[in-house]
């Protein structure tokens, strides 16, 4: 009702908000808008306009400096071009494009430029100033990748383990599931979240369906996961330069989380789509085109804003000394902090020597390839171990982990060679038919639901059983049902003793020999 | 990409041609007359844009823009259709107009009130001019009901907003910022 009194109208608030209201008259720099179209505006004027700079028009649409020239800027439009006419008058704001960024957001859907749109009104509490591009911590405020970031995927954790810090490609054709695998992770930060160490997660959205949007929130909200998920979100219907900005509206919020001591996990879905906005709008710009009529400095787009997902140094003194640092932030930095990224990349026929998978391969610290053919033959997530790798992950790893799993991606790899072999037909010897029998079975437990991430506990322990043959007397069709009994009886029996131990990474003799009986004794029900 | 350098050269030669043939105002007249034109007829942008147009036709459309051209403007319209940067005359008429102000110290300024104003204003907003950059002046008057009141002072690519509007937007969005800020 209009006649009821909000709590922000009573007089003491509003006397307040009065005596510190900015009533002064500035002298603004302007420019005349020459022509509009596809996105782009050319603006006469703005003589000492800088690049990157925001631009805001009488109607209170923005749009940011792309191109200066010697009589004109070339601006993209932050929104709709048909808002914006001839002759309208454009002003400099004297700030460089940036998103308002606090823990308001969590649980929250916005678009590249901090407002919500999920229609859940203003986002509240305080909100810190973040530039969208903003230069990466330099090599002295960095350290190595240490921590271990767990993802709940058996396959991935591990075979292609994942640090904190760490930029980790997802990559393959559409529909194999690389949305899957980084919903799954970003699930599978929900005991964190409850235990009070939190990985925030960042989901940015990049022209994709805005069904396609809302589903993912639907499940991130069903799945208890949009407590601690930022979603950034710039549909197919949103303008190039949203599209392209919301990438790195997704890095600053990381790099809020990042540099306050707190660890974010932030998702580009897809790089591949932000590439093709970035192209739009470079052809618009009348930017010479090169291959694939990207631009010249496509490397250089995805190179920044990868670059700026890091680990954090330890000490305080030195990452309060961070370079490039935003105002809001100064005063704020808590050392420690890291930023993951896991971009996705869409492939053509599983072609990634292409121009853009090929340049986000060589950018980021490995890559997780999923394959189609191992998709539609039912292995889920269907990722190709022989050419997915974790360049620096390894030492991030769990230490149970490394030991039990150390040799399967080898042992995967024997597997499928000598599986390829036995196609021709002819007999086997007994130590081959139990490679082929033994990496069957692996193959099976590898094989996980989406949306069920693991706990690392449990991984380690059923990986145990595969690596080392525990599963010779179970069949191939009943490996799954196994798993289920002996993860079952573990969680009922021997939670203290193996798998709180296994969480906290230690593996000794006396766990193995208990998760060897638990193995043989719940095998011998499927030994005929 | 090259545009505004394109455009620069051209203003730059037709600027010290003019000088040298004592056409400078007359071809400054011209400019101004041939970009206002193309501002208000986007039609006429797109016929000079057009391939399928001929260059006597776009030569004869040019021409008729100004009443009498002189020798310098038909001059100028002919050798920029030859090198076929017709497309950008009105990127060089801006620049023209840029650089023949700067070389006779002349600003151009637009004063928008929601009343008619009075000398004494005019007479302030100039001795408000001359403070921030000295020379002469040529200034218009609007008139815009909508501002509520106060005035906007254009200059340059300046602009000094001291109206209603603009100062309760300010204060508007001052509301909401701090509002949201607090969690109201």
């Amino acid at each position: 009702m209009a006649g009821n009194i909000k709590p922000s109208e009573v007089s003491e608030i509003l006397k307040q908000q009065l005596e510190s209201i900015n009533s002064t008259v500035h002298l603004d720099e302007i420019g005349t808008v020459l022509g509009v179209g596809d996105g782009v505006v050319r603006i006469y004027g703005l003589n000492n306009a800088e690049a990157s700079e925001l631009l805001e028009f009488d109607n209170g649409d923005k749009a940011v400096v792309m191109n200066l020239e010697e009589d004109n800027v070339g601006a993209v439009l932050l929104g709709a071009s048909v808002d914006i006419k001839e002759g309208y008058t454009v002003k400099r704001t004297g700030k460089i494009a940036s998103i308002n960024v606090g823990m308001g957001m969590l649980g929250r859907v916005i678009n590249p430029m901090g407002n919500p749109i999920d229609g859940k009104g203003p986002i509240l509490g305080e909100l810190l100033e973040m530039p969208l591009e903003r230069k990466a911590p330099g090599v002295i405020y960095r350290q190595p990748v240490t921590q271990p970031l767990q993802t709940g995927l058996k396959a991935v954790d591990a075979m292609i383990p994942i640090g904190r810090g760490q930029r980790e490609l997802i990559i393959g054709d559409r529909q194999t599931g690389k949305s899957a695998v980084a919903l799954d992770t970003i699930i599978n930060q929900k005991p964190n979240y409850e235990s009070g160490d939190p990985v925030y997660c960042i989901y940015v959205a990049i022209g994709q369906k805005a069904s396609t949007v809302a589903n993912i929130v639907e499940i991130l909200r069903e799945k208890g996961a949009l407590g601690y998920t930022i979603v950034v979100a710039a549909t197919a219907a949103d303008p190039a330069a949203l599209q392209y900005y919301s990438a790195f509206a997704g890095a600053a919020i990381g790099e809020f989380f990042r540099d306050t001591g707190r660890h974010a996990l932030v998702v580009y879905d897809d790089l591949s789509k932000q590439a093709v906005a970035y192209r739009e709008m470079s052809l618009i710009l009348r930017r010479p085109p090169g291959r694939e009529a990207y631009p010249g400095d496509i490397f250089y787009l995805h190179s920044r804003l990868l670059e700026r997902a890091a680990k954090i140094i330890e000490q305080q003194e030195v990452a309060e000394q961070m370079n490039d640092l935003p105002e809001s932030l100064k005063g704020k930095v808590v050392a420690g902090g890291s930023l993951t990224a896991l971009p996705l990349i869409e492939t053509q026929a599983g072609d990634v020597s292409a121009y853009i998978p090929t340049n986000v391969i060589s950018i980021t610290d490995g890559q997780i390839f999923l394959d189609v053919n191992l998709f539609n033959s039912g292995v889920r997530p269907a990722i190709d171990v022989g050419i997915s790798v974790s360049r620096v992950g390894g030492s991030a790893q769990v230490k149970a982990m490394k030991k039990v799993a150390g040799t399967l991606k080898i042992d995967q790899a024997q597997y499928r060679e000598l599986e390829a072999f036995t196609k021709f037909g002819g007999d086997m010897d007994a130590v081959t038919a139990m490679t082929i029998d033994k990496g069957k079975k692996n193959t099976t437990l590898l094989v996980q639901p989406q949306y069920a991430p693991m706990p690392i506990e449990k991984q380690i322990a059923i990986l145990y059983c595969g690596t080392n043959g525990l599963l010779k007397d179970v069949p191939v069709e009943k490996v799954s049902e196994f798993e289920n009994d002996f993860l079952n009886n573990l969680e009922l029996n021997h939670q203290e003793d193996v798998l709180k131990s296994l969480k906290s990474g230690l593996i000794n003799p006396a766990i193995e020999t208990i998760l060897r009986n638990v193995a043989s004794a719940v095998s011998k029900q499927y030994i005929k | 990409m090259n545009i505004g350098l394109i455009s620069k050269r051209y203003a730059k030669a037709l600027l010290a041609f003019s000088q040298e043939s004592h056409l400078e105002e007359t071809v400054f007249q011209e400019m101004m007359l041939l970009e206002k034109t193309l501002r208000k007829e986007p039609t006429l942008l797109k016929a000079l844009d057009n391939p399928i147009l001929g260059v006597k036709d776009k030569r004869k459309l040019l021409l008729s823009v100004v009443n009498n051209p002189s020798s310098a403007y038909s001059g100028f319209m002919d050798l920029v259709l030859k090198n076929r940067r017709e497309s950008l005359l009105r990127f060089i008429a801006l620049t023209f107009e840029g650089l023949y102000r700067q070389s006779k110290n002349i600003n151009s300024g637009t004063l928008i009130t929601a009343a008619p104003a009075d000398k004494v204003l005019l007479e302030k907003i100039r001795a408000i001019f001359q403070k921030v950059k000295p020379g002469y002046l040529e200034l218009e008057t609007e008139l815009d009901p909508t501002i509520g009141g106060g005035f906007i002072f254009d200059f340059d690519t300046y602009r000094l907003d001291a109206s209603v509007k603009t100062q309760l937007n300010l204060i508007k969005k001052q509301f909401i910022a701090e509002n949201s800020r607090k969690g109201y």
